[in-house]
């Protein structure tokens, strides 16, 4: 049994009398602590997977399994319960709350969980030991992205989950974000998805979902992924 | 352009919540501006209409004595009348009520039909719809003036409202218990009086005008001159008739009064002569009775003595015959044997004679013996004839006394009847007698009765007032002033309250367009990039805009014109009994409001949008810099702000974050919570008003109008006050003043206490000026307001006008707290020194024991004549409360009003808020905080800022409520600034209520985020 199951996963949205099949027969198996990349074009359903099993949307279709728990089966108050203790997010655009300094804004979600790490540490892990007390107006777009992940992270969640880290920040910036996301899912053993449209990032995973039109493509395990640096911009 | 057009008409689409929400803000100010204004002149439009309409009397002349056919010939002639109508009315009893019934008239003071239909024959009468119903019986008693009526049985046909009797309290009564409770018409010809009770006049100039309008006053004046003229002549002529009337009654009575002593002392004197001859025919049957008596006596004497004498003879025979019986008895024995001897001797010697010779010597002896025995047997028959004949006189003198016994009885009782008869004649005679002595007694008493009279009627001749002219006009109508007074209390409010709400309206949509615009930026950077002037995308939001506002202040006004002033009308129906409001739009005024409401929101919406469209294109067209998160004061602080939990800190930082806002939220709230202070306050203050006014001024129980005037109560007065439940008394003198402040005159009492020591047992009077009252000496004590009105401080000289117009100068002594009306306070010297007469008293103040009952009292006192009317203070206070009730309710509507806008307010601002911080509040809700969560850390901030708010609010909601009260204000009331202490409470209940059922909508709201799509975009 793995960590993370899908299991024919179908997700249409409905605008007005119109359906949008977002996707469907999607299934696949993720490792505890593998580094997943999913990869696809625009519009592929990327978001959509992720949405589902970060319990932000509910699903069509099929069965979603996170730590033998079908998620699909929670009702609105568990799916929060499960965003809240299991679940780290990291968005393109950050979304860090601009009246809250960077520590702030790591302790606005650590205060709700169960087991988190202590703030500051996560914040000297992700290197911005000097930053503590800034606001994210003052913070460059790849220090708000530690920030966001530091956020993730320090929740202390099974997974973390990341929706196009790397999408606003240039090449420089994103490499240093990724090496990040690589290295904290190495050193803490967090199962790590990472959203993209770049193929490239795609070699830096433990396995590669590829979607297209709405479901899987191919899935490559990678028995030896790179290291960032490795990677050739 | 027309790309520009469909721009705005998609944008309403999207955003068809925030376009609703425009509309009804505009719409819910400008309906509470415009209705509230509207609510006074449509009010008094229907009334002027409705008197119109029912040809409503301009004046009504009553008189002290009644009108003439001449009166009203004379006022017809007046050049200024178009209508003069004499009519009847009296006041009747009915179960027990007074009642007022009218002559039914058909061209003046009409009444409106509710139900029925109108009289067809004199025993039908119209009635008062809110008393009476159809088919009731009406039977009228104690009829005020008697002859008046000839039918006193009535069938309610119809019932009717009048415009006479707007007020549901009818006024005073004459009869009962002093309270008018209905009235009734009845058919003009069923007044059996030649005595007009009262005169409707209708001005030929007042037709145009509007009753409640100063042209109404001003139009009315050359009539009014007209018949002032006239009063005085007409009173004379009256009074002069009345004179030679009463004259004449006089001569009448004078003249029947001769005649009944004429025809008295006749009889008196036939009485007497009968008498007369009856005392001579008893004084001759007493002189015949005295000489019968004497008669008899005379006789009893004669009888007597003749009885003696027979019986002195008979003695005298008696002892004559007893000496002789003695002597023969002495000789008897002898005599017996001589006699046997004798006879024997007599023959023997008879024998022997005859025998012997007659000379024998014996013979001789013989002889002698012979003779001696026979004059012996002479002797003894002698006696014996003696005996017998004494013994008959003996029998006839005992026959004789029983005789003059007999008689002697008889005739004395034939005396003693004779007596008894003469007595019974004589008591006869002496009853007679009396009977007399008393009629003519009586004849006496009676003409010095007659006389007196004839005199008393003779003096009061002389105090025949003079009658006098009583010029009423609409005013005397109960109501017909109140109502107004009750208008323009609305109006007053309606000048202050519509102009917060349109403030606090402006207010909302510049927050809402200004957001808007902000939200919009990326699409004006795109328009203004693309080369579309300014004034282009400007007018785009123009568009929006006056779509919006002409949408919401048209429904506004059209609601607000119809429905407020329909609210304010309905409050006064409990009150009044009214015709149906007519609600005028007037075209022009409309326009003009649409107008100046289109210009607000126009500078508004060039406000809002001006801020971005300053900006250059460039700086547009990029997304707008995240604003900056910053420390606040308050952490420099940082034993207070580590105390403050995570959650707390976040608050407080994102308070100070959105400074507008702040202000916006903090305004807003304060704007209602002052509102709704206000309004609370409102009603606080008027009540305090009528408890002070009437509980703690005005406290004496009872305010008798005596019908005369007194120098002194009279013995049967203080008896009659002490036998009717009174604990304490006190006469007073009340006159009405008129005193001149700004052009307008206004009615102010004086009032003179008989001991002006006593007067804090009635009356509390409060110095304005010194710290303790004490009644000054000389001078007048003024009220509060008065004085506030003339501007007059103690010791300024103040013109005052009696009823006649006279003007008095009187020297301010001192000013006294004082809520409603005016009055003025002096001493009894001063008063006589400033009128130069002698005070007499007019009324009575008293206290009553609390088992008193009130109508009874008044039904007593009415009924003796004693007074004209009672007032009560509690009645007085019923009044006044019923009055203060129906501003209540318009408070009640502005309370509503602000709660409203308290809701609008912060439901608004919740909004913008959400919409405002909508990837905050994803983020949140992605890091997995629980919806209860989520909307405290969204409301918290809210009502953090309601908290200030209502505080903010409060202290200006002090400022406005004594604002208000200010403007509200009428001439003669005074108001008290009070706010209870639970009305700050309930104020601060309500806007948290209002805060907490917003916070439920909003929870709602938050709860249905898309945060998925929200956190996918770019700020």
């Amino acid at each position: 049994m793995s960590y993370i199951e899908f299991k024919k996963v179908k997700k249409v949205y409905k605008m007005g009398e119109i359906e949008i099949q977002a996707c469907h027969d999607v299934s696949f198996q993720i490792e505890k602590g593998e580094l997943v990349v999913i990869l696809g074009p625009s519009g592929a359903g990327k978001t959509t997977v992720l949405n589902l099993l970060g319990g932000m949307d509910t699903i069509t279709g099929g069965n979603i399994l996170v730590d033998n728990e079908d998620i699909t089966k929670y009702q609105r108050k568990d799916l929060i319960s499960y965003r809240r203790n299991s679940i780290g997010f990291v968005f393109q655009f950050y979304n860090l709350v601009g009246n809250l300094t960077a520590l702030e804004n790591v302790e606005l979600a650590v205060q709700i969980c169960k087991n988190p790490f202590d703030p500051k540490t996560i914040l000297e892990k992700v290197g911005l030991k000097d930053r503590l007390n800034n606001f994210p107006a003052e913070l460059s777009g790849g220090e708000q992205q530690r920030v966001a992940i530091a956020r993730a992270i320090a929740k202390n969640p099974k997974i973390l989950l990341c929706d196009e880290p790397t999408g606003a920040l240039d090449s420089k910036t994103g490499v240093k974000i990724l090496e990040l996301l690589q290295k904290t899912a190495r050193d803490m053993g967090m199962t790590t998805i990472i959203i993209t449209h770049n193929a490239l990032i795609s070699e830096i995973a433990d396995k590669v979902i590829k979607i297209k039109n709405g479901t899987i493509n191919e899935v490559i395990t990678q028995n030896n992924p790179k290291r960032v640096e490795e990677l050739d911009w | 352009m027309k790309l520009l057009f469909y721009l705005s008409l998609r944008k309403i689409k999207k955003s068809l919540g925030r376009f609703i929400s425009i509309i009804l803000i505009v719409a819910l100010g400008v309906g509470f501006f415009a209705g509230l204004r509207e609510s006074s002149p449509d009010i008094l439009t229907t009334l002027d209409n409705y008197y119109d309409k029912t040809n409503l009397m301009d004046y009504k002349i009553t008189s002290t004595k009644g009108l003439t056919d001449e009166d009203v010939s004379s006022l017809k002639k007046l050049e200024h009348v178009s209508k003069v109508i004499p009519s009847y009315s009296v006041d009747a009893l009915v179960s027990g009520e007074a009642i007022r019934v009218h002559a039914y008239l058909k061209d003046l003071n009409q009444v409106t039909l509710v139900k029925g239909r109108l009289i067809k024959n004199n025993y039908e009468c119209l009635a008062d719809a809110t008393y009476f119903k159809l088919g009731d019986k009406i039977h009228l008693s104690k009829l005020s003036i008697d002859g008046i009526l000839e039918i006193v049985d009535y069938d309610v046909v119809g019932l009717v409202n009048s415009s006479s009797y707007l007020s549901k309290e009818k006024g005073i009564a004459t009869i009962g218990n002093g309270k008018l409770q209905s009235f009734i018409y009845i058919p003009y010809d069923n007044f059996k009086s030649d005595i007009i009770t009262e005169v409707y006049l209708i001005s030929k100039n007042t037709q145009e005008e509007n009753s409640y309008e100063r042209s109404y006053q001003e139009s009315l004046e050359a009539l009014e001159k007209e018949i002032l003229k006239l009063k005085p002549i007409q009173e004379t002529k009256r009074y002069e008739e009345i004179l030679e009337t009463a004259m004449k009654e006089i001569q009448k009575i004078e003249e029947e009064f001769q005649v009944e002593k004429d025809k008295a002392s006749k009889d008196l004197n036939q009485a007497y002569l009968t008498l007369k001859k009856a005392r001579q025919e008893l004084d001759s049957g007493w002189q015949d009775y005295n000489a019968s008596k004497k008669l008899l006596l005379e006789n009893e004497e004669s009888g007597k003595k003749k009885l003696e004498e027979s019986k002195i003879k008979l003695e005298q025979g008696k002892l004559a015959y007893q000496n002789t019986l003695l002597e023969y008895k002495l000789q008897e024995e002898n005599l017996e044997n001589l006699l046997k001897e004798t006879k024997n001797n007599i023959n023997t010697l008879e024998e022997k004679l005859n025998n012997m010779d007659t000379t024998d010597p014996n013979y001789s002896i013989y002889q002698e013996n012979l003779l001696s025995l026979k004059k012996l047997e002479t002797l003894y028959s002698t006696l014996i004839q003696t005996k017998k004949s004494l013994e008959i006189s003996e029998k006839t003198i005992t026959q004789e006394e029983n005789n003059y016994y007999l008689q002697i009885t008889n005739g004395k009782k034939e005396l003693e009847k004779a007596k008894i008869k003469l007595d019974n004649s004589e008591k006869s005679y002496q009853i007679g007698l009396s009977e007399y002595n008393q009629g003519v007694k009586t004849l006496e008493e009676k003409t010095l009765e007659a006389e007196e009279k004839i005199q008393d009627a003779k003096d009061s001749l002389k105090e025949i007032e003079k009658p006098e002219w009583y010029l009423l006009d609409r005013t005397s109508n109960n109501g017909y002033t109140s109502i107004y007074e009750d208008a323009m209390k609305v109006d007053s409010i309606a000048k202050v309250f519509p102009v917060f709400f349109i403030l606090v309206v402006a207010l909302m949509c510049f927050n809402t367009l200004t957001r808007m615009v902000e939200e919009e930026r990326g699409e004006i950077g795109t328009l203004v990039s693309l080369g579309y002037s300014r004034s282009l995308i400007m007018g785009g939001y123009i568009f929006y805009v006056f779509f919006a506002a002409i949408i919401g202040i048209t429904s506004g006004l059209l609601a607000g014109y119809t429905i407020i002033p329909n609210v304010v009308y309905q409050v006064y129906h409990s009150n009044y009994i009214l015709p149906q409001l007519e609600v005028s739009i007037k075209i022009i005024p409309f326009l003009i409001l649409v107008f100046s409401f289109l210009t607000m929101m126009f500078l508004i919406t060039i406000l809002s949008c001006q801020k971005e469209l300053r900006n250059n294109p460039a700086n547009i067209i990029r997304p707008k810099l995240p604003r900056k998160g910053k420390k606040v004061l308050l952490e420099k602080v940082s034993f207070f702000w580590k105390r403050l939990s995570f959650t707390s800190k976040v608050t407080v930082r994102n308070m100070f974050r959105y400074k507008k806002r702040i202000i916006m939220t903090v305004l807003g709230i304060a704007g209602s919570t002052a509102l709704l202070l206000t309004g609370f306050g409102l009603k606080d203050s008027i009540n305090k008003l009528i408890k002070l006014q009437y509980e703690e001024i005005i406290h004496y129980d009872a305010l008798f109008v005596m019908q005369n005037n007194y120098q002194e109560l009279s013995k049967e007065l203080k008896e009659k006050l002490n036998s009717s439940g009174v604990i304490n008394y006190l006469p007073i003198y009340q006159e009405s003043f008129t005193f001149d402040a700004k052009d307008i005159s206004h009615d102010v009492y004086l009032m003179v206490f008989e001991n002006e020591t006593k007067h804090n047992q009635y009356v509390t009077l409060n110095s304005k000026v010194n710290k303790k009252f004490i009644f000054p000496k000389d001078g007048v004590v003024i009220t509060e307001k008065m004085a506030k009105l003339l501007n007059a401080k103690i010791g300024d000289l103040i013109k005052i006008r009696n009823n006649q117009n006279e003007l008095y100068l009187v020297k301010v002594s001192e000013i006294v707290e004082n809520y409603t009306l005016h009055y003025m306070y002096m001493t009894k010297e001063s008063y006589e020194n400033m009128m130069e007469k002698n005070i007499s008293y007019n009324m009575i103040i008293a206290n009553l024991k609390d088992d008193v009952n009130e109508e009874n009292l008044a039904t007593n006192w009415i009924s003796d004549n004693k007074v004209s009317a009672i007032n009560f203070t509690s009645d007085n206070l019923k009044t006044f409360t019923i009055m203060v009730d129906s501003l209540n309710k318009i408070v009640y509507l502005i309370i509503f009003a602000s709660c409203l806008l308290a809701f609008i307010v912060l439901y608004n601002l919740t909004t913008i808020n959400i919409t405002e911080r909508v990837r905050e509040i994803s983020t949140l809700k992605v890091l997995g905080f629980y919806d209860k969560e989520v909307s405290n850390y969204v409301y918290r901030e809210t009502f953090m800022l309601t908290i200030f708010g209502i505080a903010f609010g409060l202290l200006l909601g002090v400022f406005l409520h004594s604002y208000v009260m200010n403007v509200a204000e009428t001439d003669n009331i005074l108001f008290f600034h009070f706010i209870n202490w639970y009305s700050y409470i309930l104020t601060c209940l309500t806007i948290i209520g209002f805060s907490v059922i917003v916070q439920v909508f909003t929870h709602f709201k938050l709860k249905k985020i898309d945060f998925i799509e929200a956190l996918k975009s770019v700020e």
